[in-house]
C-alpha cells in the first residue's frame, strides 16, 4: 500500500514566489503529491530555499542529486510549562 | 568524622569580650581561656560569641539580649561525631547542638509559587523602565503558543493591547484570535506584559493539534514553520507599523525520541539545515527578536516527559545562534530545579542558555487560582517583555537582534560568577542595565 504520509522537504527554486507547480517540477513529483494547504514556504530566501510537504510515496524513488533535501523530521512540540513530575 | 556544632556556654569574661567586639563591628573572633576539648571539640576562633537571653524558652529575658547581660553565649566549633557524648551532660553547663547545612529551596514541579508579579516587576526595575518610556508601546509581541485569552488578561487588570488582524488562525472552525481557552498561551502573554505593559500582543496558536480530537497543547513543528512564514510576510509588508517585533517561543522537544534518530540527515535537534532552523534565521535577519525557553529537563527535578534525561536537552531552535535562550530562576535568583542546563546539543550553539529570567511566581493564574506561572515558559515570556521594553526606543535598524542579544548577555548579573555557565547562562536578566548601556 502506498505511503500516504506527508514528509517535509526543502527545495531550491530560483526566482520569486514559486507555486506548487514549480516546486513539484523541482522535486520531480506530480503537483498532486504536494500538500496545498501547507504550500511553498520560503525558509531561506538568500539561497532560494523553500519547504514543502509532499507524500512520502512520491519521493521514494527520487534521485539523490536533485535541488532538494529531505525528508526532514516534523516532530511533536510541547509547551515548557507547567512542569510535570 | 568531624561535624560542625553550635556550643553554648554560661557567661564568662572571654565570651562577653568577644560578643562586645562583634557588636561594635570590630574584627570579631573568639579567644576563650580554658575552652573545653572533650570529644575533640575545637572552637572556631573566627566565629564570635553571641549572646543568648536565656537557656530555655521560658527563661528568655529580652532585657538580657545583649553582650553585657546575657546569661548564655553561643559559639561554633567542630567535634568528632562519634564522641559527642563525651562533651554532653557536663556539669559546667556546656551544651552541644547541631549546626546543619542549609541550602536554597529549589522550585520543582508542584512547588507553590514564590513571590508574585509585583516581585518580578521589582526585580526587573519595571518602574524605572517605565520612567524612561520603556514600556513596549508600539512594539508587537508574537506569542507562539497555545493561543491567548485576552479577556482573562483584561479581567486581571491588564491593558492587553491586541491586534487580531495580524494574528494567525490555523484551524478552520477553531477559536478566533484572542479567544482561545485560558492556559499556557495566556500565561505567556501575561508574563510578557510584566516588563512591557503597553506592548501589542499577536496570537499565534501553533500548539494546537490539527488532529480530530487532538489535545489543545499538542503541536507539530510544521505549525511553527507556517506561523513563522506568515509572520515574515506581515513583517515585510508596507502596512507593518510596529517599531519592533519580539517573538516568544515557550516550547520545544522534551526527548530525542520525538525526533528522527541521531545521525539521520533530516533530524531537527542538531541540524542547522532543518527548514525550521533555516526560517528562524530568516526571521531574525528580517529584524525580529526571537526568544526560546531552555526547556524543563534540568537537574534535580526534570519534567517526567524528559524520561530522566538531563544532559544535552537544549536542542533545535532552542539552541539556535539567532535566538536568546532563557533559563528560569525564582525571585530569590535561585535556578528552578527543572530549568534545562547547558551546553546546547553538539551541532548547534554550545553556550546555551543565554540568560536567566524569572519563573514560578503567582501571576496570571491561567492554570487556576493560586497556580504559579512556571517552567522556563514563563521565564522566556518575562524576558520577551524585557526585550520589548528596549525596542520601545531602540528599533532593529539602530541595533539588529544579534546586537541586542549580546547586550542582554553582557549586562546580565553574572551569577554565580561572571561569564557563561551551564545553569544561568550569562546570568539573570537586567533590562535596566541594558537600557543604560544604550543611553535610553
Amino acid at each position: 500500500m502506498a505511503d500516504s504520509r506527508m514528509v517535509t522537504m526543502t527545495v531550491a527554486i530560483p526566482g520569486t514566489k514559486p507555486g506548487i507547480a514549480q516546486a513539484a517540477k523541482a522535486l520531480g513529483v506530480k503537483a498532486g503529491a504536494i500538500d496545498r494547504s501547507f504550500g511553498v514556504i520560503a525558509v531561506d530566501p538568500r539561497r532560494n530555499l523553500y519547504a514543502v510537504q509532499v507524500r512520502a510515496s512520491a519521493i521514494a524513488s527520487l534521485p539523490s542529486d536533485g535541488p532538494f533535501q529531505g525528508p526532514f523530521s516534523n516532530p511533536k512540540i510541547a509547551p515548557f510549562g507547567p512542569p510535570v513530575d | 568524622m568531624r561535624v560542625s556544632v553550635l556550643v553554648t556556654f554560661p557567661q564568662a569574661d572571654g565570651l562577653r569580650a568577644s560578643a562586645i567586639e562583634a557588636f561594635a563591628a570590630g574584627a570579631g573572633g573568639l579567644v576563650l581561656e580554658g575552652a573545653p576539648d572533650k570529644g575533640g571539640l575545637i572552637l572556631d576562633e573566627r566565629f564570635p560569641a553571641l549572646p543568648i537571653p536565656g537557656a530555655t524558652l521560658a527563661a528568655i529575658d529580652l532585657a538580657a539580649a545583649n553582650p553585657a547581660s546575657a546569661p548564655l553565649f553561643v559559639t561554633r566549633g567542630t567535634i568528632d561525631v562519634d564522641r559527642i557524648g563525651e562533651a554532653e551532660g557536663r556539669e559546667d553547663g556546656v551544651g552541644i547542638f547541631a549546626d546543619p547545612e542549609i541550602g536554597a529551596f529549589t522550585v520543582c514541579a508542584g512547588s507553590p509559587p514564590l513571590g508574585t508579579t509585583v516581585d518580578v516587576a521589582r526585580h526587573l526595575d519595571v518602574a524605572a523602565l517605565r520612567a524612561k518610556g520603556l514600556d513596549g508601546k508600539g512594539v508587537a509581541v508574537a506569542v507562539m503558543d497555545s493561543g491567548i485569552n485576552i479577556a482573562h488578561l483584561r479581567n486581571r487588570g491588564l491593558k492587553a493591547k491586541f491586534r487580531s488582524s495580524l494574528s494567525w488562525s490555523p484551524l478552520r472552525g477553531g477559536a478566533a484570535p484572542g479567544h482561545h481557552a485560558i492556559g499556557h498561551g495566556t500565561m505567556c502573554a501575561y508574563d510578557a506584559l510584566i516588563a512591557a505593559p503597553n506592548a501589542t500582543l499577536l496570537d499565534f496558536p501553533i500548539l494546537t493539534s490539527t488532529r480530530q480530537g487532538g489535545n489543545v497543547m499538542d503541536g507539530l513543528l510544521s505549525n511553527a514553520i507556517l506561523a513563522y512564514s506568515y509572520l515574515l510576510t506581515r513583517l515585510s509588508a508596507p502596512s507593518w507599523k510596529f517599531k519592533g517585533l519580539v517573538v516568544n517561543n515557550s516550547w520545544g522537544l522534551y526527548h530525542s525520541s520525538w525526533d528522527f534518530p541521531a545521525g539521520h540527515p533530516g533530524r531537527y535537534a542538531n541540524n542547522p539545515n532543518h527548514p525550521f532552523n533555516l526560517i528562524v534565521g530568516t526571521l531574525s535577519r528580517a529584524g525580529a527578536d526571537l526568544l526560546f525557553s531552555a526547556g524543563n529537563c534540568g537537574s534535580p527535578c526534570p519534567d517526567r516527559r524528559c524520561q530522566g534525561v538531563t544532559a544535552n536537552t537544549i536542542v533545535g531552535a532552542n539552541a539556535h545562534p539567532d535566538v536568546m535562550t532563557i533559563a528560569g530562576c525564582d525571585i530569590h535568583d535561585v535556578r528552578a530545579g527543572y530549568s534545562s542546563q547547558g551546553p546546547g546539543i553538539a551541532g548547534m550553539v554550545h553556550d546555551k542558555p543565554d540568560v536567566t529570567a524569572y519563573t514560578h511566581f503567582l501571576g496570571s493564574e491561567a492554570f487556576g487560582t493560586g497556580s504559579p506561572d512556571s517552567g522556563t515558559s514563563a521565564a522566556s515570556a518575562v524576558a520577551a517583555g524585557c526585550v520589548a521594553a528596549m525596542r520601545t526606543r531602540l528599533n532593529s535598524f539602530a541595533e539588529p537582534p544579534p546586537g541586542l542579544m549580546s547586550a542582554f548577555k553582557a549586562k546580565a548579573n553574572g551569577v554565580p560568577v561572571p561569564g557563561w555557565n551551564a545553569d544561568y547562562g550569562c546570568g539573570i536578566i537586567r533590562p535596566l542595565a541594558v537600557a543604560a548601556h544604550y543611553g535610553l
